[in-house]
């Protein structure tokens, strides 16, 4: 299990998840980081981007269980781990639900438009993602290779529940979707017919040679062996304080209050996340040891989902925290 | 080279425009000084002033302490020098002031009964006090110390004396001799 | 001049001249009451004539005392062109010393117009204007210290001295513009002044050497971070360049001192040899070369 070994394949995992799903890159790029991570993932972005077809290549690609669910205002916490019905005896039968249809060989769980779901479900999800683990008909399941990829409706507002912080909190990178904006991207993706079957286009991919029950052992022998200068936690806090503090290291933003501004800054969770993802990138880039730009490449979706603006400014959020988040990479020098 | 030529420029513009600049402050400087001098003759006190230098305002400032102080030759000396200098509004005021001190001498010799000294001396201040007018029309000092002197001394229309009627004729022979009418005629 | 009420004195034309040479005669006067001594009363006659008919200007009043209490102090006149015709606007400024002890009428006499058509001479008069003049002060004497009461003598103004002010106040901040323009050209301003963040990083590290190769480092980066506005990092460096193209020419150097400066502080203890920091410092003096703009 050498590093370099992995590198290759998962170099070549990439590209064959960019010929599947074309035009995002980056996105491809940070899932990859998260995977290789072990970190559950938030996607952002409007539906029919390719969302599903990007999961359902990666699991394609990793082997294991994949599963997905829908958030609906009436889903119970219930629906996720049991579903009972008549068969075809008449008899009541009770079947195990997502979460547990594949036992411990869950790989990847998608959850669809998370904010529509109600809290309990929230909480429940929450306990499998922080101890991949959830207790059930009186004995506790396990799920050692989970990795939850949520998606959040942000177009809908009505009947819609808010994550709460220390669920965001888990997660460790929010990933932005966007529509791709190259033309020729577009045209292939409106007019070749390869496109517009998704279960044929995702069963082409070869096997990335990587197999699921691996990463966990994996991800600890990566983090070990990528390194980390003094100077570089150096940075690493720097950045850490100024998400505290963003006045401090002259970060301003127009019409904004700097010592007002912050409600929270990331939390400790998120830092680690952040280091976790910089080490990956850095190993991605063939590296031994993380460079600032690893840490600046990751620190957007790291952090964006973590930092908590005061009520004041909450209502231009949107505009507020991408300007926020350039500011604070912008304030501070590494060496 | 180019850089060493700009810097030259710079500097030597800013020793132009800082040299104007205290030049401006100097001015300044001697103007607040001009008017202390003027308060402070105003308030009574002497200030040695170099006739030929000082300004006009100055001059006028000091005929006015002079003549405060009973100095009426020196006050007419200093006046005279300042007639032709300054702003209309200055000469109307020299012209006044000259007049101030004839009919002030005037009246202290009718008062002493010196006729003869006062006749040409109320023919000065009435001229003064016309120039004046004719310099400002609306000079209001001047308009009633010109009547003032006019009382003092009416001038006799001997050539129209036909078209006054007789009793103003009377009374302008009764005020002809310089005095004033006690009480009403 | 105070323009007063204008009444109309409009005599109709053509009064003695059987030949039409008079077409409008008016007399424009102002009100004819409450003057007093030394008041200017503004008169302006109007008259139109025939084409051929001219006005004997050398026959109209001349400015100087017209009796004891009149002086003309002003007489001006203008000739225009009408339709057929001349239009003259004579305009007359008196002013009246008339000491009255009660209000009393007075009268401005009227003088005569010559006009000369064709070799013959007529004339148009100007009538006689009366008004009133008032005393300014009452028949019973008043008295003071000196006799009898009179006003105080004018005093001068004040000098002004707002001219010098705004002259020196202009010339003071102009000045001072220029003195601030010299402190930037001499690096007074170190936040303003991006033009010798290179030299400073020589002098810093003109007498460190290999042992001191972090503060060495440290020193540049300080310069290009200065000089970017921001912290620059090694990705940065294209955009960097593509802002300052001068420093296009040291793109090699650039990548390798970050290059550099990233094994040093990131990866695996390196080995500093004296090349480097020469190196280090010959990038710095090309910088500084560049910064001074003499490369």
């Amino acid at each position: 299990m050498q590093l370099t070994d992995w590198l290759h394949k998962a170099l070549q995992f990439e590209k064959h998840i960019n010929q599947v799903v074309i035009g995002q890159q980056d996105v491809v790029r940070l899932m990859l980081i998260t995977v290789f991570a072990r970190g559950h993932v938030l996607l952002e972005g409007n539906v029919g981007v390719g969302k599903t077809t990007l999961l359902r290549a990666v699991a394609h690609g990793l082997g294991g269980g994949y599963q997905r669910i829908e958030g609906t205002i009436d889903l119970m916490p219930s629906d996720l781990i049991y579903y009972t019905y008549l068969d075809k005896d008449g008899k009541p039968r009770v079947d195990p639900g997502p979460l547990l249809h594949h036992g411990e060989h869950l790989a990847t769980f998608f959850f669809n438009e998370i904010n529509r779901a109600r809290p309990q479900v929230h909480s429940l999800l929450l306990r499998a993602m922080a101890e991949r683990s959830i207790a059930a008909f009186n004995q506790d399941y396990l799920f050692p290779h989970l990795q939850v990829f949520a998606d959040r409706n942000r177009v809908e507002k009505e009947e819609t529940f808010e994550l709460p912080a220390a669920a965001k909190d888990r997660f460790m990178m929010e990933i932005n979707i966007d529509v791709p904006s190259s033309d020729s991207v577009l045209d292939e993706l409106m007019f070749n017919p390869r496109f517009h079957d998704t279960d044929q286009l995702i069963s082409q991919l070869p096997d990335s040679g990587m197999e699921y029950t691996q990463l966990n052992g994996f991800a600890e022998k990566l983090q070990q062996n990528i390194q980390i200068s003094a100077k570089l936690k150096q940075y690493a806090l720097s950045l850490w304080r100024a998400t505290q503090k963003p006045q401090d290291f002259g970060v301003t933003l127009s019409d904004v209050v700097m010592p007002q501004l912050m409600l929270s800054g990331a939390s400790p969770r998120g830092m680690s996340y952040l280091i976790r993802a910089a080490k990956v990138r850095a190993w991605l880039h063939s590296r031994d040891y993380v460079l600032p730009e690893d840490v600046q490449a990751v620190f957007a979706p790291c952090m964006g989902h973590r930092l908590f603006l005061s009520p004041l400014y909450a209502y231009r959020h949107e505009q507020l925290l991408p300007a926020l988040l350039t500011g604070l990479l912008s304030a501070v020098a590494a060496p | 080279m180019l850089r060493a030529i700009r810097h030259g420029l710079v500097w030597a513009s800013l020793s132009v425009v800082g040299a104007i600049s205290l030049y401006c402050l100097y001015t300044w400087h001697g103007l607040n000084v001009e008017n202390a001098t003027i308060q402070q003759l105003l308030s009574g006190q002497d200030v040695a002033v170099e006739q030929v230098v000082a300004k006009p305002q100055i001059r006028l400032a000091r005929a006015c302490y002079l003549k405060q102080k009973k100095r009426y030759d020196e006050a007419l000396a200093t006046l005279s020098a300042i007639m032709a200098v300054g702003d209309s509004a200055l000469q109307a005021k020299v012209r006044y002031n000259l007049g101030n001190i004839y009919l002030e001498q005037a009246v202290v010799s009718v008062e002493n009964n010196d006729t003869s000294r006062a006749m040409p001396l109320v023919m000065l201040a009435k001229q003064a006090y016309r120039q004046a007018l004719a310099l400002d029309s609306q000079f209001w000092d001047a308009k009633y110390n010109l009547e003032v002197a006019m009382r003092l001394l009416p001038e006799m229309e001997r050539l129209d004396l036909e078209n006054e009627d007789p009793k103003q004729q009377k009374a302008e022979l009764w005020t002809t001799v310089p005095g004033f009418p006690r009480g009403l005629p | 001049m105070k323009i007063l009420l204008l009444f109309f004195l409009v005599l109709a034309g053509c009064s003695n001249t059987e030949h039409g040479a008079v077409r409008a005669f008016t007399v424009h006067t102002p009100r004819p009451f409450g003057y007093v001594l030394g008041d200017e009363i503004p008169q302006q006659i109007i008259l139109e004539t025939a084409s051929d008919v001219a006005l004997q200007t050398g026959a109209l009043p001349i400015k100087g005392t017209i009796n004891r209490w009149l002086e003309l102090k002003q007489a001006t006149w203008e000739k225009t062109e009408i339709p057929d015709g001349w239009r003259y606007v004579i305009d007359l400024n008196y002013q009246v010393f008339y000491v009255p002890l009660e209000v009393k009428m007075l009268k401005i006499p009227g003088f005569a117009l010559q006009l000369s058509q064709q070799g013959k001479i007529s004339s148009q008069p100007v009538p006689d204007w009366a008004f009133t003049v008032a005393p300014l002060r009452e028949l019973a004497v008043r008295k003071d210290d000196n006799g009898e009461y009179m006003r105080p003598d004018a005093e001068p103004h004040q000098i002004a001295s707002t001219n010098a002010q705004i002259a020196f106040g202009l010339s003071a901040s102009l000045a001072l513009a220029i003195a601030g323009y010299l402190a930037y050209l001499y690096g007074y301003f170190p936040i303003l002044n991006r033009s010798n963040v290179f030299k400073q990083a020589l002098r810093k590290i003109s007498r460190l050497s290999k042992g001191d190769i972090g503060q060495i480092l440290a020193a540049v980066h300080y310069a290009f971070n200065q000089l970017n506005g921001k912290p620059l990092f090694q990705v940065q460096v294209a955009d960097f360049l593509s802002r300052h193209p001068e420093y296009a020419a040291l793109k090699v150097q650039l990548e390798w001192f970050f290059a550099y400066s990233n094994r040093y502080h990131f990866g695996h203890s390196l080995v500093v040899i004296d090349d480097d920091v020469v190196r280090l410092k010959n990038l710095c003096q090309h910088c500084r070369a560049i910064e001074r703009g003499s490369r």
